[in-house]
């Protein structure tokens, strides 16, 4: 379990990152936290002929708060203790931090970045399940320039994307929590710190007399990435009692088709995946209501 | 001054908790040399080609060897535990036109570093002509043997009888057949196996560090199969982390380390990897029971009688302990007036069965707990009560059950198994489950096993106690510490026995040189075997002592009073002499003070024990939670309790993890493992442990002056049935019965989502 030999190259600019990517394509990879690369690089699964370092480049740190778009910028190296820890964070986008606290263990969580999960692209990490009920965007950059990406359309199938050899994710936008919503995520592992056999995230956004009036809701480890389940956000739209919620956790049964392997069969993915649905929906409702309380 | 009986924390941890442990993979000798294993990627197929030229070519590339390249030791390895009723299947080094399951060793590189010689066993170009693996125990008892010197696939039957057998089973009111399976569990010790070999040109000797638990044994396998004399090796089992029966014998890497340490005159290091781990290192459990109970109406057992196949792999390193040990212990601490067991060892092309923790005692206590369970459910009877019913009472032992033993029958000796049990049925209130518990979505249940812990009772083991210059002790023995703490009890015992300061011990463990013969540490018996010699030598130890002091002060031994240290003349204060000072004068006057003593075991000790466990299962996403674990336990007279206690524990969370959690899972068609890594095999984690609460109880051991018993093996053998026992509970309105491990939430979903409720 020790790597092929590969040329390590430590970034000092963003510009170089970029420059490098466009120069060895594919045959580079970058490290940010490499909790995933690391992993695959000890047993040879991955073979790049160039590492390229982004840690500390401060272009891809730091957390904003643009008061006037309502949208927070969160660094692509951010690590997972920081998610958990940032006030910015806490304030506009707590889902985050709470799906935080799935990730791993607490090496894994000090070391593995943002940018890194959404890249490494996982079906059943928390980060990019979270992001996708949260209707974030992608911040990706290559010599030809920067654009926006949401991250919807960033996700192909098991640890494809549509990243391209010389791109780099230096940032993911989130748009801040509006009033009167509430959110929430749900998982089943069978021990603490591991991928989820089923994961579902849930935000909602409830009217005056407590009634959901939209709803984004995504699940984890039951298809080749994490989906967006439109035929739940539908059914969910007027609904108000656990009933309701059961009801359209249960639209995701024919949604969704995981196919059976060594940790769980099939079924019982899909079983767990409108457990996690319907719990997850259930609390993030009320956190709405909760919200909106306080706002009365 | 009774330091036997006190919970000391260990002298061993100061160093081992702050990084100071010196482990194989931390000795690299300059000029050292690596090895990378290319290992077979087919569970079964014959090798067609072996082609060593790109390998060869890469820079830092020292030699790529295969098979005909090593002739010297391409010989079957040592047979483990040789056994009349064994047709053993030995592999040699590396695999011979033939692979028989994936990780075999097929060739061997030697490089400058492990990065290199893994970036060239990549390179080694090997054509494989695919052959159908067997993987199935079952269906392989009848197919094509996978070794083609033989005409058969079964490796052994093992057979016993007490009474008159499974013919007693129509003397019984009901017969109740249940079929129990328990999964192929990969032990993983937190060090993998490794190796440094250092052969000196000059004396022709070869020095090998290598986390084994037995270095005597090692030894003299390597000996063996270099042909050199066992004097000439010298083995070091240094910090070694974890075995538990793993590390008790010489692989295939191990003879290629040292030969080519022989032949290239370089010092040569293997460090095994985790995947390695996983392809490479004996696994254990992985057995399928057809087994009956028959009871009289009113709970009484009138027979037991087990079929069974022991999935073996492919390979005998450890002859059939694991089978023999699981038929010899599943009448457990039990009346079993008619019992039969059939065991069928079946190879399969997968990686070989050797001892893990355990070596069979848990698959016995799994089969005996499970059919008492069932056999009080189809009675309507309390779990517990015929429990009761059936366990030997005071008045019946000691008791012969039967099991042939030393030319007798194995005995078990005094204790109170129903107090034991009724100990820990309390201490989990077990009479509070009698009607359904739920918490909301979970449903709560209870599950109580017996055991009886057979440990020790094979061979010798020596101490040797030598008065070092400073005037502390060393106690030198042949057994090797792989984390119990031995360097601390030893020294507990020794400190009573000889009247000194705990402090004043020093012991030597893994390492030839140390002491001339030892067997090792396996089968729980350091402390019944190092425990007794060391008692044993201290009598002796102590007459040298007073003898040589006597001569210093020209008096008489009996003349002499030994305190603390200190020997003086009676009524005379001033001819007085410390440890630290008679070992000057000895050194002056070039003396040894040394005296060694050899204890031969007479039997095996037994120790009964009850594990009691409460489960939630969660009816909602079928979730298992262990929410509370009683433990009673019987460790004979204990020297240390802490570390009776972290025994107990650590082997319990091993066993929950048989229960709950770890199976590697083979595909049926490929014999290609699907799960061998962290990720997907899963370990019990801390996270899912609860509390444990473990009582002691001392019966003392009467096979031994000192009353002891082992201690390492109680707690991974009742686990297994506690926790089937308390989800069957749990989920009492479903009616479902847990017979195969591990029990998974995926399991319980696909067994209740059709059932009662």
């Amino acid at each position: 379990m020790k790597p092929a030999s590969f040329t390590y190259v430590r970034a000092v600019t963003l510009d170089e990152v970029l420059r490098k990517l466009q120069q060895w394509g594919e045959e580079a990879k970058v490290l940010a936290g490499g909790q995933s690369l690391m992993p695959l690089l000890n047993m040879r699964l991955a073979q790049p002929r160039y590492i390229i370092d982004v840690n500390g480049l401060p272009e891809m740190t730091g957390v904003d708060w643009s008061p006037e778009t309502q949208t927070l910028t969160v660094g692509a190296l951010t690590r997972h203790r920081e998610l958990l820890q940032h006030p910015l964070i806490e304030a506009h986008a707590p889902l985050l931090s709470e799906a935080a606290r799935y990730v791993g263990h607490l090496a894994i969580r000090s070391r593995g970045t943002l940018g890194g999960s959404v890249a490494h692209a996982d079906p059943a990490a928390e980060l990019p399940l979270v992001l996708t009920a949260l209707g974030g965007t992608l911040i990706i950059q290559s010599v030809e320039g920067e654009h926006s990406l949401p991250i919807g359309d960033f996700f192909l199938g098991y640890y494809m994307t549509t990243l391209r050899p010389d791109e780099l994710i230096t940032a993911v936008k989130i748009p801040g929590l509006a009033s009167n919503s509430g959110y929430a995520i749900a998982e089943f592992s069978r021990r603490q710190g591991d991928f989820a056999l089923a994961s579902a995230a849930a935000v909602v956004t409830v009217d005056e007399r407590g009634t959901i009036t939209t709803a984004q809701c995504a699940a984890g480890g039951v298809a080749p990435n994490a989906i967006t389940c439109p035929t739940v956000n539908e059914s969910l739209r007027g609904a108000r009692n656990p009933e309701d919620f059961s009801q359209a956790a249960h639209q995701l049964e024919n949604f969704i088709d995981p196919p059976d392997d060594v940790q769980a069969s099939g079924d019982y993915r899909r079983h767990l995946a409108v457990e996690m649905m319907t719990q997850a929906i259930g609390l993030a409702y009320a956190r709405a209501i909760g919200t909106k309380e306080a706002w009365a | 001054m009774d330091y036997i009986g006190q919970r000391m924390t260990r002298v061993e941890d100061e160093r081992l908790v702050t990084g100071k442990g010196r482990y194989v993979s931390d000795i690299t000798p300059p000029g050292t040399l690596h090895l990378g294993i290319v290992r077979s990627l087919h569970a079964h197929a014959k090798i067609i080609g072996l082609d060593f030229t790109a390998a060869k070519n890469l820079a830092g590339v020292v030699g790529v060897y295969g098979p005909q390249d090593l002739e010297p030791v391409m010989r079957p390895l040592p047979q483990g535990m040789p056994d009349p009723r064994l047709r053993a299947q030995m592999p040699t080094p590396l695999a011979i036109d033939r692979v028989h399951y994936v990780g075999e060793p097929v060739a061997v590189v030697v490089a400058e570093n492990r990065y290199i010689a893994e970036d060239a066993v990549q390179l080694v170009e090997v054509a494989y002509e695919p052959l159908l693996p067997i993987t199935d125990p079952v269906a392989g008892e009848h197919a094509a043997p996978i070794h083609q010197n033989s005409d058969t696939n079964i490796a052994a039957e093992v057979r016993y009888m007490v009474g008159s057998g499974a013919s007693a089973l129509s003397t019984a009111d009901q017969v109740i057949e249940v079929t129990l399976r328990l999964g192929r569990v990969v032990g993983h010790p937190m060090e993998p196996r490794g190796i440094v070999a250092i052969f000196d040109p000059d004396t022709e000797d070869l020095l090998v560090y290598a986390g084994t638990q037995g270095v005597h044994g090692f030894r003299h396998s390597l000996a063996e199969m270099l042909q050199m004399s066992d004097n000439r090796i010298r083995v070091v089992a240094p910090d070694t982390g974890g075995g538990f029966g793993l590390k008790s014998r010489i692989y295939a890497e191990d003879v290629l380390a040292t030969y080519l340490a022989v032949r290239l005159k370089r010092p040569i290091k293997w460090a095994g990897d985790r995947r390695e781990e996983f392809m490479s290192t004996n696994q254990e459990r992985d057995q399928v029971h057809y087994a009956k109970i028959g009871v009289k109406n009113n709970g009484q057992i009138v027979a037991v009688v087990d079929h069974f196949f022991q999935d073996q792999g492919a390979y005998t390193p450890s002859g059939i302990i694991v089978p023999d040990t699981t038929a010899i212990c599943i009448m457990g601490p039990y009346r079993v007036p008619h019992f039969e067991a059939v065991g069928k060892v079946v190879y399969t092309n997968k990686v070989s069965v050797g001892p893990y923790r355990g070596a069979g005692r848990p698959q016995g206590t799994f089969v005996m707990e499970r059919l008492l369970d069932h056999a009080a459910d189809a009675l309507g009877m309390d779990r517990v009560e015929i429990r009761r019913i059936n366990l030997l009472t005071p008045d019946q032992l000691p008791y012969q059950n039967g099991i042939p033993a030393r030319g007798a029958s194995m005995t078990l000796p005094y204790g109170e198994y129903q107090k034991t049990m009724d100990q820990v049925v309390a201490a989990i209130n077990y009479d509070g489950f009698r009607d359904p518990v739920e918490r909301g979505d979970w449903k709560l249940g209870v599950g109580v096993a017996n055991y009886l812990e057979m440990s020790g009772g094979f061979g010798f083991e020596g101490a040797k106690m030598r008065l070092l210059a400073d005037g502390r002790i060393e106690i030198a023995t042949g057994s090797s510490s792989q984390g119990q703490g031995h360097r601390t009890a030893i020294a507990q015992v020794a400190a009573d026995r000889l009247s000194l300061p705990f402090e004043q011990f020093v012991v030597v463990e893994g390492d030839t040189a140390a002491i001339e013969r030892g067997i090792g540490t396996f089968g729980s018996r350091t402390m019944m075997m190092t425990g007794n010699a060391t008692a044993q030598a201290a009598p002796g130890f102590r007459k040298k002592l007073l003898e040589y002091a006597a001569q210093l002060f020209e008096a008489a031994p009996e003349d002499l009073h030994w305190d603390r240290g200190r020997i003086t003349v009676t009524g005379v204060p001033t001819h007085s002499l410390s440890l630290a000072e008679l070992a000057q004068n000895a050194t002056r006057q070039n003396v040894t003070l040394e005296f060694s003593s050899y204890f031969d075991a007479v039997g095996p000790a037994f120790g009964m024990g009850t594990h009691a466990v409460v489960v939630a299962v969660n009816v909602k996403t079928w979730a298992i939670e262990i929410r509370d674990y009683r433990i009673c336990h019987d460790g004979g007279v204990l020297v240390n309790p802490l570390l009776v206690e972290g025994q107990t524990i650590g082997g319990t969370v091993q066993g929950i993890g048989t229960a709950m959690f770890e199976s590697l899972i083979i595909d049926p068609d490929s014999g290609q493992p699907l799960n061998a890594t962290f990720l997907d095999y899963l370990l019990p984690a801390a996270g899912e442990m609860p509390d444990f609460e473990v009582t002691e109880v001392e019966y003392p051991d009467p096979t031994n002056p000192e009353g002891f018993k082992g201690v390492a093996e109680g707690g991974v053998m009742p686990p297994m049935a506690a926790i089937c026992a308390a989800v069957e509970n749990a989920l009492r309105p479903w009616r479902i019965k847990v017979d195969t491990l591990p029990v998974t939430p995926n399991d319980l979903f696909h067994q209740c989502k059709g059932g009662t409720q």
